[in-house]
């Protein structure tokens, strides 16, 4: 059975900066199919398909963007669930966050971050940003082949 | 023997009468047979006596009947008789002789052993004349005076004195009392050189108890009297160095006591038999005990004084002391009988031990540390306060850092959302807001931004606080050109010229020495905005104290030196947003890693005429090359330019 994919998976709690960044990717013609999840917890449920997500079909993303600061559980522990995953051990994930703390960036890349993009404040450089993160990882970049999930 | 002696003596031989006599009888054979002569002559007359008057009659009838054929009888007999007595004389006086000479050669051995005792000795003895003329001396005499004994013999003795008169003295009473002891006389050498003597003199007599003259025996005094002169000048040194000693001592002792007594020393020593101690005035004090009048104290009152919780540990140490005869250091607590105030004493102790090897005594210093002891408690307080404050700091850059992570994180999030959404209204809502709606919202947009900068630049300053300084040697010539150039290309439309002179290099963090460059240089380009040709100088002078000062010198807008004060400020800003755009936190920034450094910065600038800004940055461990190490032309003002950018 052929895993069912969506372009992009975003992690993001605060709602307006989640609209932004749909907007931007939409408004480039980059992604038409986004999850949006709200918290660290939720992340690796879905994921991984347990807790609410038990035995329910998921869409495996082409990129992860995931913020650091989530409620629950962090972006950093999500980081590490995921590389310590073999499902998802593979799929790449962008840092997109407003933390420029230097030891957010090392422990980043640390945990195996593909990417780190700091959100600029203003929109137009923002909007930017995000649509250049989708040309990048959903049009050339070419992924590892996805694993049936078990 | 006594005649012998006599015989020899030369008093004995000037005598001519008695020499005669002497030898007559000497060259016979002595008195003895003088003896034996008188009774052979005496019995010869005897024997011719009784034969003429009664062996006439008694042999008459016996031998001859005539009388003269009788008497020629008679006197044969009488002749054989007395030839016989003559022999056994003769035989008696050989063997008289024999003896006689034995006898005289055995006294002439004795007399000549007597005179060499006599010759021998070092005092002079003297035989004096009942008249006062010496009779006799020995060689002593001789060398006392310096004359000979031809000289001396048969002079007034008294001559050779140097009070005759007092020697005539003792004379005199040698002659009424028989004699005469340690009579003190000087006698005079003959080169005039003196000898103090004492003399003992006693009368001699001959065999028949007849005075013959004084024999006085002296006794040279001088060498006595100048031992007992170097005695006495031994024994007064001795006095000198012990009172030099003891005023030494006592000066050493009174200091001791002032130094005591300064530094408010108690000094004390224990009799260990008598269980006595002797305090001085210090250790009452201490205690806060009245005076005794001997200064004497039990050991059973110093017990009492100390606290009961140290007594048992301080008499154990004090008991360690006496066994081992050592030395002791200690501390320990006293209750003072006068306020019974608990005060800590700092003990010093050392025994002092007897012939045999035991602790007669213990002397030891006591010394009141309370207030010393308090001190020390008090920085320990003042210490724990310090690292209570430490941890205290550094949980607040903690909660800075925390606070730092929140506002670079929820602080820009709801701007980028303001600006975000007010683009969105733009687009979505264009048709229905009109041209004053629009503007309104450029305004909200570039207000939003503005915040963003503000905020990113709080958070550089902030992070800066947190940076660790790591002085290294920075090439400061080729950091501010790669600076300049960079930025300068950022204004790629302006003309700024860049004169950049020998600048020395400093010893600082690199990437914030880079920051300052980068902030001071942004400025003198932003400042030079409205020139047609913007002029950049950079340099470095000496200071005063050798030290380097950087500085970066434009043709810009310049400042008005009252304010020169804010020029630091975070936030504050001399010129308006519209004139030259900013947040006011570079120079700030500036500021914080110049100090952080150890540095000063200042500027120095006129109202369109153009600003200096001067720092310094100290060496830190005198690592980097000094302004002076450059070559001495360059010096000392400016350093020639090396480059001129255009």
């Amino acid at each position: 059975m052929k895993q069912e994919t969506t372009d992009v998976l975003l992690v993001e709690d605060n709602p307006n900066d989640a609209l932004l960044t749909i907007r931007s990717l939409k408004e480039g013609n980059l992604a038409n199919e986004i999850v949006l999840l709200r918290d660290g917890q939720e992340a690796i449920d879905y994921l991984l398909q347990q807790g609410p997500y038990a035995g329910k079909k998921i869409l495996l993303p082409k990129v992860i963007l995931l913020d650091l600061k989530l409620p629950k559980v962090s972006g950093l522990e999500v980081l590490k669930v995921l590389r310590a995953n073999p499902t998802t051990r593979l799929i790449p994930i962008v840092i997109l966050t407003s933390s420029q703390v230097e030891s957010d960036l090392i422990e980043s890349y640390k945990l195996g971050a593909n990417s780190y993009i700091v959100k600029p404040v203003d929109f137009e450089n923002f909007s930017k940003s995000i649509r250049e993160v989708g040309l990048y990882w959903l049009i050339l970049n070419k992924p590892a082949t996805f694993r049936s999930a078990p | 023997m006594r005649r012998e002696v006599v015989q020899n003596n030369t008093f004995a031989k000037e005598c001519p009468i008695c020499s005669v006599k002497v030898d007559f009888i000497k060259s016979i054979g002595g008195s003895r047979f003088l003896v034996f002569l008188g009774t052979a002559v005496t019995l010869q007359v005897s024997v011719i006596w009784l034969e003429w008057r009664h062996f006439h009659k008694l042999h008459q009838g016996v031998f001859w009947a005539s009388h003269g054929d009788q008497l020629p009888l008679a006197s044969l007999v009488n002749l054989a008789f007395s030839l016989g007595l003559v022999a056994v004389v003769i035989v008696l006086m050989i063997r008289h002789n024999r003896l006689c000479s034995r006898t005289e050669s055995v006294a002439q051995g004795v007399a000549h052993y007597a005179r060499s005792l006599i010759e021998a000795n070092l005092d002079p003895w003297v035989t004096i004349s009942p008249d006062g003329k010496i009779t006799d001396v020995n060689e002593a005499t001789i060398q006392v005076t310096g004359c000979t004994r031809e000289q001396l013999v048969g002079t007034e003795f008294s001559n050779y004195f140097t009070e005759p008169d007092k020697a005539r003295e003792g004379y005199r009473r040698v002659l009424a009392e028989g004699l005469v002891r340690d009579y003190s006389l000087t006698i005079r050498h003959a080169s005039g050189q003196l000898t103090d003597v004492i003399y003992n003199a006693a009368l001699y007599r001959n065999e028949c108890g007849k005075v013959q003259g004084v024999f006085a025996a002296a006794r040279d005094m001088t060498r006595r009297k100048l031992v007992e002169k170097e005695i006495r000048q031994l024994n007064q040194d001795l006095k000198t160095r012990v009172e030099e000693r003891t005023l030494a001592l006592t000066e050493a002792n009174e200091r001791l006591q002032m130094a005591a007594e300064a530094a408010t020393i108690g000094i004390w020593d224990w009799d260990v038999a008598s269980n006595l101690i002797r305090w001085d005035s210090w250790m009452f004090r201490i205690y806060g005990i009245p005076e005794t009048s001997n200064g004497m104290l039990s050991y059973a009152e110093w017990c009492a004084s100390v606290h009961p919780d140290d007594l048992s540990l301080q008499e154990a140490s004090l008991h360690q002391t006496v066994e081992k005869s050592g030395k002791q250091q200690r501390q320990f607590r006293i209750i003072r009988r006068s306020d019974k105030a608990i005060r800590v004493i700092r003990a010093s102790d050392a025994a002092i031990t007897g012939p045999d090897g035991k602790t007669r005594r213990i002397v030891g210093i006591n010394l009141d540390i309370t207030e010393t002891v308090g001190r020390v408690e008090e920085i320990r307080g003042l210490n724990e306060q310090l690292a209570k404050r430490a941890a205290e700091l550094e949980s607040s850059v903690k909660e800075l850092d925390a606070f730092t992570y929140s506002v670079s994180h929820d602080l820009r999030a709801p701007l980028r959302a303001i600006d975000g959404f007010s683009r969105l209204v733009e687009e979505d809502y264009a048709s229905k807001i009109d041209a004053e709606g629009k503007r309104m919202l450029g305004v909200i947009r570039s207000e939003a931004k503005r915040m963003g900068r503000l905020i990113d630049d709080l958070l550089a300053f902030s992070r800066l606080g947190r940076q660790r300084i790591e002085p290294k040697v920075v090439e400061m010539a080729p950091l501010a050109r790669q600076v300049f150039e960079e930025l300068k290309a950022l204004e790629a439309e302006r003309t700024i010229r860049l004169t950049l002179h020998a600048i020395p290099p400093a010893f600082g963090t690199e990437p914030m020495i880079k920051q300052v460059w980068v902030n001071l240089i942004a400025n003198a380009i932003k400042f030079t905005g409205k020139k047609i040709i913007a002029e950049i100088e950079i340099g470095a002078l000496e200071g005063k104290e050798g030290e380097r000062i950087y500085f970066i010198k434009d043709n810009g807008a310049g400042f008005d030196m009252r304010f020169a004060d804010k020029l630091f400020g975070v936030f504050s800003r001399l010129h308006s947003a519209e004139d030259f755009p900013g947040t006011g936190v570079g120079l700030a920034l500036v500021q914080r890693i110049i100090h952080r450094h150890g540095g000063k910065v200042w500027g120095e600038g006129k109202v369109d005429q153009g600003a200096t800004f001067y720092f310094t940055v100290p060496d830190v461990k005198k690592q980097a090359p000094r302004v002076n190490s450059l070559p001495a032309q360059l010096n000392p003002k400016i350093i020639q330019p090396t480059e001129v950018y255009p």
